[in-house]
């Protein structure tokens, strides 16, 4: 398995838990949905959840980092809330210690992956919402740059 | 507000308060002042701009697919951002929003580039007739009539009077069947946090005005409520208990406030 994550047992019993584990991420947003910007919808957290619960899952297969990485920054770009994105990550490794216990000699390697997945999705949350955040500010000048000229124009 | 006063930026503006509020970083370090402020007022606040902006996309829904309106015209529109009414629309509806901010103004046909079939004009919401009567109108909408207005989470800012005559406008203009989505907040005026909301708006220039259903309804006649009625934020998005006890007590129950689709 490329993420490293355990034995193929404990991989399976992850993978049969998709379902569940896209609920639990699900009600982790749902407890902050008015933290986020404005622009996601409630119905879109549902949506979210289920993609975050198939992108972990994916991960512990590839060990894809970057492909972490790029999920985070799109999650900042779509407006989820920093509060959200922590949330999210700690149902993951809530729910990854619930699935090796009680064969806690499974966790180590597991809580290793987990640490790995929410290290580089954060990452590319923090890079998006920077680049977010600048832009914004940025256009806004701009705006109010063109407005100032037209008013003196 | 002069034009002059909404491009200072180092004044607090409702509309970048409005923006800080949503979660939005198209404000200044003034701006985010005073919203902090009136989060340490009124810390349901940030819900309540939220829950009043996702109706948005149940707007464009409603009175495109479900009620067939080619047409609709948005006032105070601020940023046509990611959920605002042009991006939920059937296709082929002309979406033409507006707003009295020169910056906003800018920014926003920044945003919306060549989309088609949406437009961004500078009018100011309580003047309806001056937009209505812009010869680029008439030729968007090649003289047709049955429009679909929006005045959402911006009557508050409005005085009585102009609200009374924003209903008049808009009721001889348009056709018997327009239609007119509006939103009023609702509150105590003489609660202790009310007051020193309400006062902090007048000192920026900008005053709020609370107002119950009842006046509301008055103003807006000959206009009547559709089948739905007065909504709550609460009830248009299917949620309860979003309030404290303590909201409660100066904000109305359910949100703070009710969406309504007016007929004629």
């Amino acid at each position: 398995m490329g993420g490293g994550a355990g034995t193929p047992d404990l991989l399976q019993r992850i993978e049969a838990g998709r379902e569940g584990l896209a609920a639990r991420i699900r009600g982790a947003l749902d407890e902050y949905a008015f933290s986020n910007y404005a622009i996601i919808l409630p119905r879109r957290l549902g949506e979210i959840a289920r993609e975050e619960a198939e992108a972990f899952l994916a991960f512990l297969s590839s060990g894809d980092a970057e492909a972490a990485r790029q999920r985070g920054r799109r999650l900042a770009q779509e407006g989820l809330g920093p509060r959200s994105v922590l949330a999210l990550t700690e149902t993951i490794r809530q729910v990854g210690w619930e699935s090796a216990n009680p064969e806690v000699e499974l966790w180590p390697p597991l809580q290793e992956a987990i640490g790995r997945y929410t290290t580089a999705l954060l990452e590319g949350y923090m890079a998006g919402r920077e680049e977010s955040i600048l832009e914004q500010q940025e256009k806004t000048r701009q705006a109010l740059l063109r407005a100032l000229q037209r008013s003196q124009g | 507000m002069p034009e002059k006063t909404l491009l200072d930026t180092s004044v607090p503006n409702a509309g970048r308060i409005y923006d800080y509020l949503l979660g939005g970083h198209h404000n200044f370090e003034v701006d985010r002042r005073a919203g902090d402020f009136i989060k340490s007022l009124a810390p349901f606040v940030p819900k309540m701009v939220r829950m009043t902006r996702w109706c948005l996309q149940e707007i464009a829904h409603t009175l495109t697919y479900e009620r067939g309106y080619r047409y609709i015209i948005d006032f105070a529109s601020g940023l046509p951002t990611m959920g605002h009414i042009h991006t939920a629309v059937a296709p082929g509806t002309v979406v033409i929003y507006s707003d009295r901010d020169p910056v906003c103004v800018e920014y926003s046909k920044e945003i919306l580039g060549d989309t088609p079939n949406v437009y961004y004009f500078q009018a100011d919401c309580r003047r309806p007739e001056e937009l209505l009567s812009r010869p680029e109108i008439q030729e968007i909408l090649k003289n047709n009539r049955r429009v679909a207005f929006v005045y959402w989470a911006i009557t508050g800012f409005m005085t009585d009077e102009e609200i009374a005559h924003v209903a008049r406008v808009l009721y001889e203009w348009s056709d018997q069947e327009s239609c007119w989505a509006v939103f009023l907040m609702e509150g105590n005026p003489e609660h202790p946090i009310a007051k020193r909301l309400l006062e902090f708006y007048r000192q920026i220039g900008e005053p709020v005005y609370y107002r119950p259903l009842a006046v509301f309804q008055d103003l807006v006649k000959p206009w009547r409520p559709d089948e739905l009625g007065f909504r709550t934020l609460e009830q248009w998005h299917g949620l309860q208990d979003t309030m404290s006890e303590e909201d409660k007590q100066f904000i109305a129950a359910g949100g703070g406030g009710y969406g309504v689709y007016l007929i004629k």
